[in-house]
């Protein structure tokens, strides 16, 4: 199921929104700062937002064709949205807001106590919507979601308004949806880690316009523009695998090399994880530079390339493992750091983030 | 039957028929204000709140005039369906809607404009259409502050004097409700008569206002 947007325009005095996207399968990251429309842009996909111009098609069906005078109402796109503030029916029992949107028969409709299994939340059946937690809401207005047959999710920042701890609970539930469900997703989010943590491409949304669009880890290790480098920040992310984890700290095997992180929140049985590291937090110094320093990771790395951003220069190492640094011109320059130089790479072990998939 | 309870029964029986026939348009023009913009909202808006601010009487004239024989109203419903209605017991109903109307749309604008759009923005995701949506999210969740309005606009329609007399006039056993009768007995010199109804009254608007405010402060279940 492909959702594709081709010239959708939408306009304020202050704001433009001009976008031109394909979002396959996958979960998609829709990524930017507040003010860049994301939102905006979500409410259009769902029909509540009509545009000026464009059209917006799922699958085959069209949502939106404004030259043919075509607007689907929200209730006839099958397109499920979850916003920030979880939005149940707060005079319905839990079991009644997962029905309100059931359709009985329709092809890709779930089993009410499937939806609940996934999500944890068959005990609050009989309950108030109006009585949940934080954390409850989200998890009932996901399976709300679900429970109405979409053909593709829409979360708008479906975390934002949750504290750190409830947003660590929440993330390994949508895991499970997007590995459950196999929908399309689009993911509201101004968090990099949730992106990490969740998507398989990211779209960078800045000042209404899609600035790059792609593989997580690529538009992380590589932002097409300083612009996109400012808003996602630059960030190696890879996979790895966990060898050993004690007392909160992991041993990871990422390419041919080892890296220590702390990791204190890890599930003990966790191998597969991601790492990333930003850019920013990766220290270089001589090869021949000091053995003793308090950073738990040191590596012996070969410049493959130099970038000039800006004051800053963007090396890409080679450790055993694709690696970029950010350093400031001075740096650099007092390193003489160019192509097939090699040197030492210090990384701290909290630096290293480690991510469940 | 004794005049005193006729009067205070009828006074009752025109109040609550007036209160139900406003009802479906107040409600559904409150919600229309709370939630759409539309052309000539500004005086729809204004044309509703009127009977407010001007005195009475004067709303009662313009209704006279708008549904008197030769009134083009008044024309259309005689002709049409053989309608009298200035001077007999359907121009207090008539008088009483006009007059608490403003208080039933004010009501349920403030009622509707409570209840958080995105609920019913997600209700329309979830399948539901426009009308299905209003049923089922925006009246439920609206619904003491429409029932306080509902209230609000029976206990004005109990006391409606100054429209009711222009247009209906006094007639005994034909359109005199409570306040009107107040006024005749005092006309008349029956101060004790007088003093019964309007103990009557009293109890009567006090216990609407009292249901009202019970309505508003209970707590949703």
């Amino acid at each position: 199921m492909t959702l594709s947007l081709q010239g959708v325009r939408w306009r304020t005095d202050r704001f433009s929104l001009e976008i031109d996207a394909r979002f396959g399968a996958g979960v998609t990251g829709l990524f930017g700062v507040s003010g860049s429309g994301k939102s905006t842009l979500v409410e259009i996909i769902a029909g509540l937002r009509r545009p000026e111009a464009g059209t917006v098609t799922l699958g085959d069906t069209v949502l939106v064709d404004t030259a043919r005078g075509v607007a689907l109402p929200p209730e006839a796109r099958r397109v499920g949205y979850v916003p920030q503030d979880a939005a149940l029916f707060p005079h319905l029992s839990v079991e009644r807001n997962l029905r309100y949107g059931e359709r009985p028969g329709a092809a890709g409709g779930f089993a009410l106590a499937h939806v609940c299994a996934v999500l944890g939340i068959g005990g609050l059946l009989a309950q108030s919507a109006a009585r949940l937690s934080g954390g409850e809401r989200q998890r009932v207005a996901l399976a709300r979601a679900l429970m109405s047959a979409p053909r593709l999710l829409l979360l708008d920042e479906p975390l934002a308004a949750l504290d750190a701890a409830r947003k660590d609970a929440i993330l390994p539930y949508l895991r499970r949806i997007r590995d459950e469900f196999r929908l399309p997703m689009l993911y509201v989010s101004h968090a990099p880690e949730e992106i990490v943590a969740l998507c398989d491409d990211i779209a960078v949304l800045d000042q209404g316009r899609l600035r790059q669009h792609g593989p997580v880890d690529e538009v992380f290790r590589r932002p097409a523009t300083p612009e996109v480098a400012r808003i996602v920040g630059v960030e190696t992310i890879l996979p790895a695998r966990v060898t050993s984890l004690i007392g909160g700290l992991a041993t990871l095997q990422v390419g041919s090399a080892s890296l220590t992180a702390l990791a204190p929140l890890l599930a003990p049985e966790t191998h597969d994880v991601l790492v990333s590291i930003r850019a920013e937090d990766v220290i270089l110094i001589p090869p021949e530079g000091v053995m003793r320093t308090s950073a738990r990771n040191q590596l012996s790395a070969v410049v493959r390339a130099v970038g000039h951003e800006g004051a800053t220069e963007r090396i890409e190492l080679d450790c055993g493992f694709p690696l970029v640094a950010m350093l400031t011109r001075q740096s650099a320059a007092e390193l003489d750091l160019a192509p097939g130089r090699p040197v030492r790479v210090l990384v701290k072990a909290p630096h290293v983030h480690v991510i469940p998939r | 039957m004794d005049d005193v309870l006729r009067i205070t029964l009828f006074t009752l029986g025109v109040a609550a028929l007036s209160t139900l026939l406003i009802l479906p348009f107040g409600v559904g023009l409150g919600w229309l204000l709370a939630r759409r913009a539309w052309p000539g909202k500004a005086i729809v808006e204004t044309l509703v709140a009127l009977p407010l601010v001007i005195p009475p009487v004067a709303t009662g004239l313009v209704l006279l005039k708008l549904f008197g024989r030769r009134g083009p109203l008044g024309h259309f419903f005689e002709r049409t369906l053989g309608l009298e209605i200035v001077f007999t017991w359907k121009a207090v109903v008539l008088a009483t809607a006009v007059m608490s109307v403003p208080l039933l749309v004010r009501s349920a604008r403030v009622a509707f404009e409570e209840v958080p759009v995105r609920l019913e923005q997600v209700a329309r995701t979830l399948g539901a259409g426009p009308w299905r949506a209003f049923f089922t999210i925006s009246l439920p969740l609206a619904r003491r502050g429409l029932l306080a309005g509902g209230v609000l606009a029976f206990a004005r329609a109990l006391g409606e004097f100054g429209a009711t007399v222009m247009v209906a006039g006094m007639i005994p056993g034909e359109t005199v409700t409570l306040s009107l009768g107040i006024y005749q007995n005092v006309q008349l010199g029956r101060d004790d008569a007088a003093l019964g109804l309007l103990a009557i009254s009293v109890t009567l608007a006090f216990g609407a206002v009292a249901a009202s405010e019970w309505l508003l402060r209970r707590k949703t279940p």
